[in-house]
């Protein structure tokens, strides 16, 4: 499982699917504060992309992957 | 296919052979103003009339092969050779898609990248101050480049000084994902990770909207925007399974709208720097509010029940609210709420309008209150250019009367009825002849002839009528040359000049059909073989343009078709020698034979003059083929030549091909029919009269001595004696290839109009003794002989 779902936290790993956007958007409406560390994030599918462009939810750890660090989390800050 | 494409591809294959047609001409009076015009207005139709369809590739390729010729036409580029090749390819390119999209309805999977390959050509030529202009253009087509805007200040700085070093070029591409593509199994976030130099990327989607409920995950919304310096090839590359969904633009670094950057470009868009978070205005979108919040008024003076004026009410000043708040204005909101509840104290709408009219006072009037914009005016273009296409056959000289296209199998069946009619008809003096000798009704008999009398006018007058339909102008093959001599000089590097006449005469439709193909292969002969280079003409006193000329005319009831050359000529003694070496001629043959016969050797299978092969011509396949071709059609070819002087090609063919003249023949109790274009008299002679050489009978005719074969030797019947009873012959001399033959046959008929059916089907094979079957009137079948390979067969 490419998404970890924790108490509050979900650590996306790896390459994240188009199958998994559907459990992380029921995750994230279960858990409204619940943050995000993408620090294993390898690549996103869009649909994850735009689960998190829809609910905005605090990234606690931004990826290691340059690609997202540089151009996908400063489109996903909340400020 | 729907009409629309049916009619569109039709008129387009005219307008592109107009367009073509011109830019040849163009290239001989470069200043012809009146040719750059018409090339223009048919590429300008074609692109209005594409619109109406979803061929990306082809509008763009159309796009700039017209922003070209605008400049052509606006004097800003003057029109050289490669110009005009650039444009031919590409003419021809979309010439080929439309065979694709009347096959398939859809352009090939080549499409985009060959039209883009196109694109980049002819936008090569353009004058470089007005690329710019021009990008911006097509641009405009598909969205504004304000999108550019998106990027921050920082991310367009950087790719202006990219820019600035000269060596990279920087592209835009705006990527708006089909909201069911995740289905497809796409991912739009991948694709543009694909994209390495990326110098700007901004991501669009739905409004952040946490904890809702039922949010579809799988509804794709975002729109990608794309600043790289990655070549446009590249960028297209990847993103060729969903060029519908992307924009690419080359964007140049006036676009950027940076401030304080050169020209006045970046200083209009430096304005709206500052702001990139405030929406900006121009006139257009203020003359749209204007006529939004006019609408507004109107609205309110529509009459309506009472029991909706609350709700109206609120929805005028909601949208007028919207408005101002779109042009970044908030101050006449109390305003307005206050005339609001005005308005429902006093039940009457006066106030409500007094500030709405003073708010429409306010918006600035620049634009001059027209409505939007961008999507009426193409709206407009589409329009002009079905008008266009639609008027476009009057402006040919040929097509001021009203013309219907009509498909050909409709033509043909009505010539199949006319076929039946007149055996039909034809059954009718059986009929009149029975009726007095079976039955004794002498009166009717009388009557059914006369009857006859009028059916067999009329469906005269109704055969020729359908022939005339079929007939078709030689120029549809001629208008071809022009293109072909053009291409195939330049690239042989001669010079020379094409003369037509005669376009106009006409010939039955399946004669110039295939007529075309040993047409196209003897003006290549002519020059490839024909006509000598440039140089070599004016050592020899010629001029250095060489000339070949093309021309038709009726002789008889013949169409006539001669191609001359002034070029180099056949030698006949180089013909004899090559026919002599290939076995073709025996050595008896070669003592005697004349230079004229010599020359008509070209025509022998095997013979190929060239001293090298080109991929032009020179195969050794091909003039033979000329021959058959036209022989099938029952025409004839004949060549004549002078060394030095040049060559002519002379064919003959008949004017229509419908109804044939045979000459009926009786041989051991069976009809027959031979073409009478083959017969060259009918003679009897006593059977004393025939001597043997060698081992073959012949006969004395006029001094000559003829070649004498037997009907029933050829088709292998058994020989009755009939002839010898009589002891006279009946013979029926033949012409082939300028021999005579003579053929004896039991009984002469009379001649006959007959439509010749072509052999089908497992008689198909048999062409080499029938060339056909035909219906007589009685209902008998006559079976038409193939006489020339009958005769070359013993």
């Amino acid at each position: 499982m490419p998404i970890e779902f924790g108490k509050n936290v979900a650590r996306l790993k790896e390459i994240c699917t188009v199958e998994e956007a559907e459990t992380l958007l029921e995750w994230l409406q279960n858990h409204p504060k619940g943050q995000i560390n993408m620090k294993h994030c390898q690549h996103l599918h869009t649909a994850i992309l735009q689960v998190l462009w829809v609910t905005r939810p605090r990234i606690n750890t931004l990826p290691d992957d340059p690609f997202l660090a540089r151009w996908v989390m400063p489109l996903l800050s909340n400020g | 296919m729907t009409p629309l494409l049916a009619q569109f591809i039709q008129e387009t294959r005219e307008l592109l052979e107009q367009a073509s047609s011109g830019l040849i001409a163009l290239e001989k009076n470069p200043s012809d103003r009146g040719l750059i015009n018409q090339v223009f207005r048919s590429v300008h139709t074609i692109k209005g009339a594409s619109g109406l369809f979803d061929f990306h590739p082809l509008i763009a390729l159309l796009h700039a092969g017209e922003d070209l010729l605008d400049q052509v036409r606006g004097e800003s580029l003057s029109i050289t050779h490669e110009i005009i090749d650039s444009l031919l390819e590409a003419l021809d390119q979309v010439a080929s898609w439309l065979d694709d999209i009347e096959a398939h309805e859809a352009l090939p999977e080549t499409a985009e990248r060959n039209a883009s390959r196109f694109v980049r050509q002819l936008r090569g030529f353009l004058q470089p101050d007005e690329i710019v202009e021009s990008e911006q253009v097509t641009a405009a087509d598909t969205m504004s480049l304000d999108w550019l805007m998106k990027f921050p200040e920082s991310v367009r700085l950087q790719a202006f000084e990219t820019l600035e070093d000269g060596e990279s070029a920087l592209t835009g591409l705006v990527y708006t994902p089909d909201s069911g593509c995740f289905y497809k199994g796409q991912d739009p976030l991948y694709l543009t990770r694909q994209v390495t130099d990326l110098h700007g990327l901004v991501i669009e989607g739905p409004e952040p909207a946490p904890g809702l409920d039922g949010y579809d995950a799988y509804n794709c919304g975002l729109r990608f925007y794309l600043l790289t310096t990655v070549p446009r090839p590249q960028i297209e590359e990847v993103f060729r399974y969903v060029a519908q969904e992307t924009v690419i633009v080359d964007v140049q670094p006036t676009q950027l709208g940076l401030p304080g950057r050169d020209g006045d470009k970046c200083a209009v868009n430096g304005d709206s720097i500052g702001e990139v978070s405030a929406p900006s205005t121009n006139g257009h979108e203020e003359s749209a509010f204007r006529h939004i919040l006019t609408e507004q008024l109107r609205v309110l003076d529509t009459p309506t029940d009472p029991a909706q004026w609350n709700g109206r009410l609120r929805a005028v000043i909601q949208t007028v609210k919207n408005c101002l708040r779109a042009l970044g204005r908030d101050e006449p909101f109390a305003e307005l709420d206050g005339a609001l509840s005005q308005t429902e104290q006093l039940r009457s709408l006066k106030p409500v309008q007094e500030v709405l009219q003073g708010i429409i006072g306010t918006i600035g009037t620049a634009g001059d209150g027209l409505s939007p914009v961008a999507l009426v005016e193409e709206v407009t273009e589409i329009q002009e250019g079905v008008e266009e296409a639609r008027s476009a056959p009057d402006r040919t000289p040929q097509g001021s009367a009203k013309v219907l296209k009509i498909d050909q199998a409709r033509i043909d069946k009505l010539m199949d009825l006319i076929g039946e009619m007149v055996v039909a008809k034809n059954s009718l003096p059986y009929l009149a002849k029975r009726a007095e000798s079976v039955f004794g009704v002498r009166e009717l008999s009388r009557e059914i002839k006369d009857k006859y009398a009028v059916i067999d006018r009329i469906s005269q007058e109704m055969q020729s009528a359908i022939m005339q339909v079929r007939m078709l102008p030689v120029s549809n093959i001629f208008q071809r040359f022009p293109r072909l001599v053009r291409d195939i000089a330049r690239k042989l590097g001669k010079r020379i000049a094409l003369r037509i006449s005669g376009e106009e005469t006409e010939a039955d439709k399946n004669i110039i059909e295939m007529l075309s193909e040993p047409l196209i292969h003897m003006v290549r002969n002519s020059i490839d073989h024909g006509i000598e280079m440039p140089e070599l003409r004016e050592e020899l006193g010629k001029p250095a343009e060489g000339t070949i000329s093309i021309n038709a005319f009726y002789e008889s009831d013949s169409v006539i078709i001669e191609i001359a050359d002034d070029g180099k000529g056949i030698d006949p003694q180089v013909i004899k020698l090559k026919a002599y070496q290939k076995g073709l001629l025996s050595e008896e043959r070669l003592a005697v034979i004349s230079d004229e016969e010599a020359l008509q050797l070209v025509f022998a299978p095997g013979l190929s003059t060239a001293e090298s092969i080109s991929d032009l011509s020179g195969r050794g396949v091909g003039m033979d083929v000329v021959r058959s071709t036209i022989e099938h059609i029952g025409g004839s070819v004949a060549l004549s030549s002078k060394k030095g002087a040049g060559t002519t090609v002379r064919i003959r063919l008949p004017l229509s091909m419908a109804v044939t003249q045979v000459m009926g023949v009786e041989v051991a109790g069976q009809l027959w029919g031979i073409p009478m274009d083959l017969v060259a008299e009918t003679v009897r002679i006593p059977s004393l009269a025939v001597f043997r050489i060698k081992n073959r009978d012949v006969f004395v005719l006029r001094n000559r001595i003829v070649p004498l074969t037997r009907l029933t030797d050829l088709l292998a019947l058994s020989r009755t004696d009939q002839d010898l009873t009589h002891n006279q012959l009946a013979i029926i001399v033949v012409r082939i290839n300028g021999e005579h033959i003579g053929i004896v046959v039991d009984r002469f008929w009379e001649s006959m109009e007959i439509i010749i059916k072509p052999m089908e089907g497992i008689l198909g094979g048999l062409t080499s003794c029938y060339s056909g079957t035909g219906l007589l009137g009685d209902g008998t079948i006559l079976m038409v002989l193939n006489i020339k390979e009958l005769l070359y067969a013993h």
